[in-house]
């Protein structure tokens, strides 16, 4: 593989660049529907395909992309079916840049269509097997139907990050004079970091006067925080999934992408955050797979405490810990006694449960439940913490 | 002029790792993943936190007595301890014949009020005797500030200097909360770097799914060593996961840190299957839907070329490609699936009347088909045909 750049500690940003801010309004156009459901093994059903953009326009989402109307059959009726929910979001249909597959996004009435085709090299030579011009008289002819039919128009550049920078301007260029009303930069395998996507996504936007949105993949663990880094350089839109599901180790959250702009970066999309984890685990049941319990954002074990050094703030004052609230995006808070608890968890969990234990006791008490937690390979459950105590108790009164 | 540093990696799967929510190594288990780790050629690792109790004591104590060998440059394997500023805690440390000890305070003042009810001068206080008493033990220590993502600049730097006066080998930076981006990370390591000469540690935390962007943005600034863990395994959402970082380093800026990737998925599924965590089927770099391929568009590119849609290759992982076939596979992944996997060469219109049925069936399904699954529609559409 190509190395984007050899590695530099001389490097220099300049200030203004550290600095960049993210000018709202910022767009989400989700695709858990398009790429999302491309992941291998997912299908979704017709009706969970309906639920779930019930939902993301419930939240808030201001796009979404459901699916490919050029597969044909029940996918089609999906499409068509939640085109007739007229949901309070614009209805997005994914398409290769060929006028055939545009026609039959038309045929199901969606009122934005993505038109796709690669950009990178790599792909025009050995996936493709055509040249440069094909790729711009492609777009030419696409958009330019879907535009003569009122659509609003995404141009995806598929591989963008591999793509030559020169020619992915022209490739932007003919996308912008064929109509398009925005360019969808795809990080397609996952391979820039937030430095080099702020850079590339920066001179392009120099270059040509298009709105961006960023397509970014998780196969290093960058997704979110390179979305985040194309909005720093100037992009407007994102294209998440929820749950981060995508084609092998996903896309960008969408609910990563929006807390992170709300408390990292301090910009709020208006979207209704409360129900991300109902939504999350919807969709963890139509796609099954599972959230796991540390997964950003929506992870069950997220406002658990359980290490002294954690409890002890947060008993104290939920901010030492807590950027957010559990109730902001739909979790509880609970305490659990474990292998690494101290006397502020076992203090907390009693008082739960009614018991007022002096310090004297909560120095002996807390070494017997670490060791049982020990033995038992894995937290306990509340019950067993409060026998231990009630045993505990009456051992000493004998 | 292009330097190229040399980066440590510190494993703390061991302890941050243990840290999370209902993990809880054995002794026993805690050997093999610091036995794994030395294997692959990590480092240095952070074996456990000794002043917790007895129990833990002889976790870390196992460890130090297995002698480990880091592989590939026959170094012994380094093993830290973790305690916090007080006396107590890094004799707990010492008493487990530990090589190191990091000693860790929060040093923001969001913590320093709300969570000690103390001043700054304390925590310099408590940083200063905790040290002391490192000396007194010979070990060799690192400064770790808790919550240094949220501490004011001036003071941050204050306590790095302190750790450059008391002799300390490196300092650690905390993302406690996994607030940061990385351009913001970028910005505050080099700042840090210029004001102090001691090697900057980044342990940078996953709540926003920024972890490791966060780790390499911290090294392009000039930080140079890395706490990471296996899977990312640690508090809440975890740390930057050693995996990525790795691979990072290697795909992204060509920077190779000596470790046998190859094992990666091996020692990911001890880890997972010792933490009681499964692997995600698509977590970046281990998961083993990473190398499977299902839709007609993606199995396609991959047939003609893998770098196609692939950064590297699945052997380098440990993993396998896999060609799936459900509802988004095209006809191109069906030949090609007939002919190296069952001997069969479709034709074109076979292919596509074939299609259509896995396709129907998939969703019906609402799953990919398995291979029987697959010759069984075929038999029907061929003996349909005859």
């Amino acid at each position: 593989m190509q190395k984007l750049k050899a590695f530099d500690l001389s490097d220099v940003f300049s200030e203004e660049t550290l600095s960049a801010e993210i000018h709202p309004p910022v767009y989400i156009d989700d695709t858990t529907l398009r790429d999302g459901e491309q992941t291998a093994g997912v299908v979704f059903a017709n009706e969970e395909k309906i639920h779930i953009a019930k939902m993301l326009a419930q939240i808030g989402v201001h796009q979404i992309e459901v699916g490919i109307p050029a597969m044909g059959g029940d996918e089609k009726e999906a499409i068509k079916e939640i085109v007739r929910l007229e949901l309070p979001a614009s209805i997005l249909a994914w398409n290769r840049a060929v006028v055939e597959d545009v026609k039959q996004s038309l045929d199901c009435g969606v009122d934005a269509v993505a038109v796709s085709i690669s950009s990178s090299d790599i792909h025009i030579k050995y996936k493709l097997r055509r040249d440069r011009q094909w790729i711009l008289d492609s777009i030419k002819r696409a958009v330019e139907f879907a535009k003569s039919h009122d659509l609003y128009v995404s141009v995806n550049a598929e591989d963008a990050s591999r793509a030559d920078p020169d020619f992915l301007v022209e490739f932007a260029l003919a996308a912008k004079e064929s109509g398009a009303d925005r360019l969808r930069y795809c990080d397609t395998v996952g391979i820039l970091d937030p430095f080099e996507t702020y850079e590339r996504v920066k001179a392009l936007i120099e270059e040509v006067d298009i709105p961006i949105e960023m397509h970014t993949h998780n196969d290093f663990g960058m997704a979110t925080a390179n979305a985040i880094a194309g909005l720093q350089a100037g992009a407007t839109y994102v294209n998440t999934t929820v749950n981060g599901l995508g084609e092998r180790a996903g896309n960008a959250s969408l609910e990563e992408l929006v807390m992170a702009l709300r408390h990292c970066k301090g910009v709020s999309l208006g979207i209704h955050t409360s129900l991300f984890r109902e939504l999350a685990e919807y969709v963890a049941l139509a796609s099954g797979r599972p959230i796991p319990a540390w997964k950003p954002v929506v992870g069950s074990s997220l406002f658990v405490y359980e290490s002294e050094g954690r409890a002890s703030g947060a008993v104290r004052d939920p901010t030492t810990y807590e950027i957010f609230l559990p109730g902001e995006v739909g979790l509880p808070r609970r305490f659990n006694v474990g292998k690494y608890s101290g006397p502020s968890v076992v203090r907390h969990k009693l008082r739960e449960y009614g018991h007022h234990p002096s310090e004297e006791e909560m120095l002996k008490l807390v070494p017997i439940l670490r060791a049982r937690s020990i033995a038992l390979k894995r937290s306990l459950f509340d019950r067993e913490v409060v026998e231990a105590y009630l045993s505990f108790r009456e051992r000493k009164v004998q | 002029m292009a330097t190229k540093p040399t980066i440590r990696l510190l494993d703390t799967t061991l302890r941050d790792g243990e840290q999370a929510v209902g993990v809880i190594f054995t002794r026993w288990e805690k050997e093999q993943i610091a036995t794994l780790l030395a294997e692959i050629g990590v480092p240095a690792i952070e074996a456990g936190f000794p002043a917790l109790g007895p129990e833990e004591k002889d976790c870390v104590k196992a460890v130090v007595e297995a002698n480990l060998e880091v592989k590939g440059d026959s170094s012994p394997l380094e093993v830290n301890a973790f305690a916090r500023a007080s006396k107590e805690d890094v004799r707990a440390a010492a008493e487990c014949g530990v090589h190191s000890v990091i000693i860790s305070i929060s040093v923001s003042d969001v913590h320093i009020e709300r969570k000690f009810r103390r001043s700054r001068e304390w925590v310099l206080g408590r940083a200063e005797e905790a040290a002391s008493e490192a000396k007194k033990h010979g070990l060799v220590f690192t400064m770790s500030a808790e919550d240094a993502s949220r501490t004011a600049l001036p003071f941050l730097i204050e306590y790095y200097r302190l750790a450059e006066r008391l002799g300390a080998r490196m300092v650690r930076y905390c993302d406690s909360l996994g607030i940061e981006d990385p351009l913001t990370t970028y910005k505050r390591i080099k700042l840090i770097c210029r004001e102090i000469s001691l090697p900057v540690e980044m342990h940078m935390h996953n709540d926003f799914g920024m972890a490791t962007a966060n780790v390499l943005a911290g090294i392009r600034a000039g930080a140079s060593s890395v706490a990471a863990s296996i899977g990312g395994l640690g508090e809440r959402t975890g740390n930057s996961p050693l995996e990525e970082v790795v691979m990072a380093m290697k795909y992204l800026y060509g920077v190779d840190l000596g470790i046998d990737t190859s094992r990666f998925r091996e020692v990911a599924e001890y880890v997972a299957g010792a933490s009681q965590r499964a692997i995600p089927i698509w977590k970046a770099i281990i998961g083993t839907n990473v190398f499977a391929h299902e839709s007609g568009i993606h199995a396609d590119g991959i047939l003609k070329n893998p770098a196609n849609y692939e950064a590297f290759s699945p052997e380098e992982v440990g993993l396998q490609r896999q060609i799936i076939i459900g509802k988004h596979s095209g006809s191109k992944s069906l030949i090609y699936k007939f002919s190296v996997e069952f001997g069969i060469e479709l034709d074109t219109e076979t292919a596509n009347r074939l299609l259509e049925r896995v396709r129907s069936t998939a969703v019906e399904l609402k799953r990919p088909l398995f291979d029987k699954e697959l010759m069984l529609l075929y038999k029907e559409l061929t003996n349909g045909a005859r």
